[in-house]
């Protein structure tokens, strides 16, 4: 059995600003030992459950998305780190049996620890199929392009109720409660860590009842930016139509493509801020 | 039995500056340490007291509400972490609490103390409650005395002791210092001082039926002084807010639950005032 075990740092317990998240934030190390920790403990729960294979992929935009601590990862895992990649999933293909989600957060505008979609500074809203989408959305639509399912989702409560409506089948593991975007009542890591552990472990013995998110083709795509000027960016993505002011679109033949389509939007606009003068 | 343990770093054992207490001060990441540790004796206390569930509050504004060091507390414990709270140092509260239990405070501003200060040392002068002179202790107290939820400990330094003596008779003090100034004490041994507060919480807690919530009666009017004009210019903005004096505002709640809020929104725009430049005509902000 091979297990995909994504990243990222919002969803940690004992995370709920980003100066415990990226350098130079003051936390910057405690927050990725903690990060490391929970990564370990869903190692541990997938090969317990048997699994063969394990691959930990690091996949919190700080630092580069070099933020797990290489030498204190489970010895048994492989690490997905460094940042010129396509996705928070490079490598899952259809060998794998299922997919993990630890330590993720809500979408932009859905209240809990950190919430944002992939970029807090630029994305109001992203849609697949007219449906608004985050994080766990998205990696949950390409682990299922690939016929994976995801099986379990770990983070604040909030995160739970958006892992109910994407994964039914799925294991939500709450570490905290947001309290707002910068306050939670957190679970001790520990404790944190043997939920995980103990999640992973049944979630893989459930496999049958778990199922990979599909989503017919063609898709519709909606990229939608906090400023007009990302738009206008954007919309030099190829297939890109412009839908509004701060909106571009495109209908995607698969979901692959259609998430290759938003990482290209996503980086076309960011280069609105990096114009010189602005 | 649910024990709520509110920590602020002033009162903590050690602690006589605020180098020690937030960024970029040379002693933080050795003053967090000690709040943590302090943190961690009263929930041993509250555990061995047969505390069922214990919620920790890091109650301390430096760094975003972020000092605790969570890996460092013991496993059967919450902690509160993060500055969007509503109800702040006492988020969370509610009247399935037992108890409330107040580690690492400090005197309110004006009452000789290690560090005294009245949420904002910038900002507030004073504070009053329906007419009584409240500092940090006692506007937690009259917040958990609205939920029906009893102080049932307080450390810091001997003049807090003092104020808590007035204010809440019943509440056990622990006295882990003794003020000689603003920024100096003759301070016991951190060890020490949390086997005084391990020892004091589940004493504490051990004469659950001696203690009393706070009562502050209802409504409640705060009268909140401000340290400059142009603060109280600011927060007189917000709606409901009176200017009775020059330097005050007055505010105006059914209970003091439902006046908290409004109390840190009116400090936060008062604050705001000062982040305009040259309105003071200081190059360093005035207090601590």
């Amino acid at each position: 059995m091979k297990v995909y075990i994504a990243t990222d740092m919002e969803g940690i317990a004992g995370i709920v600003d980003r100066a415990q998240i990226s350098p130079p934030g003051v936390d910057f190390e405690r927050g990725r030992r903690l990060l490391t920790e929970e990564a370990n403990a869903a190692v541990r729960g997938a090969l317990a459950a048997g699994a063969t294979e394990v691959v930990v992929s690091g996949g919190h935009g700080g630092n580069g998305m070099r933020n797990i601590i290489d030498e204190r990862l489970h010895p048994a895992a492989w690490l997905v780190s460094g940042d010129t990649r396509r996705s928070m999933m490079d490598g899952l293909d259809a060998s794998f049996d299922a997919a993990v989600l630890v330590g993720f957060h809500t979408r932009h505008g859905r209240s809990g620890v950190l919430d944002h979609t992939i970029t807090a500074r630029d994305i109001y809203e992203v849609r697949v199929a007219g449906r608004p989408v985050g994080e766990i959305g998205l990696n949950g639509l390409a682990a299922g392009a690939q016929g994976v399912p995801v099986v379990l989702v770990s983070g604040d409560d909030r995160l739970s109720a958006e892992t109910q409506e994407w994964f039914p089948w799925a294991v939500p593991v709450v570490v905290k409660y947001a309290i707002g975007r910068h306050a939670a009542r957190c679970m001790h890591p520990a404790r944190a860590q043997a939920l995980i552990e103990r999640g992973t472990a049944d979630a893989l013995q459930r496999l049958d009842r778990m199922r990979p998110l599909r989503t017919p083709a063609p898709v519709a795509v909606e990229v939608q930016f906090k400023r007009t000027a990302h738009a206008d960016e954007a919309e030099r993505a190829p297939g890109a139509q412009r839908q509004d002011d701060t909106t571009v679109r495109t209908s995607a033949v698969d979901v692959a493509t259609a998430l290759r389509f938003v990482q290209t939007c996503i980086k076309l606009g960011a280069t609105a801020q990096n114009a010189p003068m602005r | 039995m649910k024990v709520y343990i509110s920590v602020d770093v002033e009162g903590v054992a050690g602690i006589v500056d605020q180098a020690q207490g937030s960024l970029p001060g040379i002693d933080y990441a050795r003053g967090r340490r000690l709040m943590t540790q302090e943190a961690a004796a009263a929930v041993r206390g509250a555990l061995a007291a047969g505390a069922s569930d214990v919620w920790v509050s890091d109650s301390h504004g430096a760094n975003g509400m972020r000092n605790i060091l969570i890996e460092d507390l013991p496993e059967d414990c919450w902690l509160i972490s993060g500055d969007t709270r509503p109800l702040g140092q006492v988020e969370g509260l509610d009247g399935t609490f037992a108890a409330l239990a107040l580690v690492g405070y400090h005197t309110r501003h004006g009452l000789s103390g290690v560090l005294d200060h009245t949420i904002s040392g910038r900002v507030v002068y004073e504070l009053t409650l329906n007419g009584r002179p409240v500092g940090e202790v006692g506007l937690n107290a009259a917040v958990a005395g609205h939920l029906g939820v009893p102080v049932v400990l307080v450390s810091g330094d001997h003049k807090l002791a003092g104020e808590v003596a007035e204010l809440l008779p019943w509440t056990e003090r622990i006295t882990v210092k003794e003020a000689i100034g603003r920024h100096a004490s003759r301070a016991m041994h951190p060890h020490r001082a949390c086997q005084a507060i391990e020892e004091g919480v589940r004493r504490a807690l051990g004469r659950l039926g001696e203690m009393r919530p706070f009562e502050i009666g209802k409504p409640v009017v705060a009268d909140l002084t401000f340290k400059y004009t142009t603060m109280a210019d600011a927060a007189a903005r917000l709606s409901g807010a009176e200017r009775v004096r020059d330097l005050t505002i007055r505010l105006a709640a059914p209970d003091a639950v439902a006046l908290y809020p409004q109390i840190m929104a009116a400090i936060d725009l008062g604050s705001l005032s000062m982040a305009a430049p040259m309105r003071l005509g200081a190059t360093a902000a005035p207090g601590a």
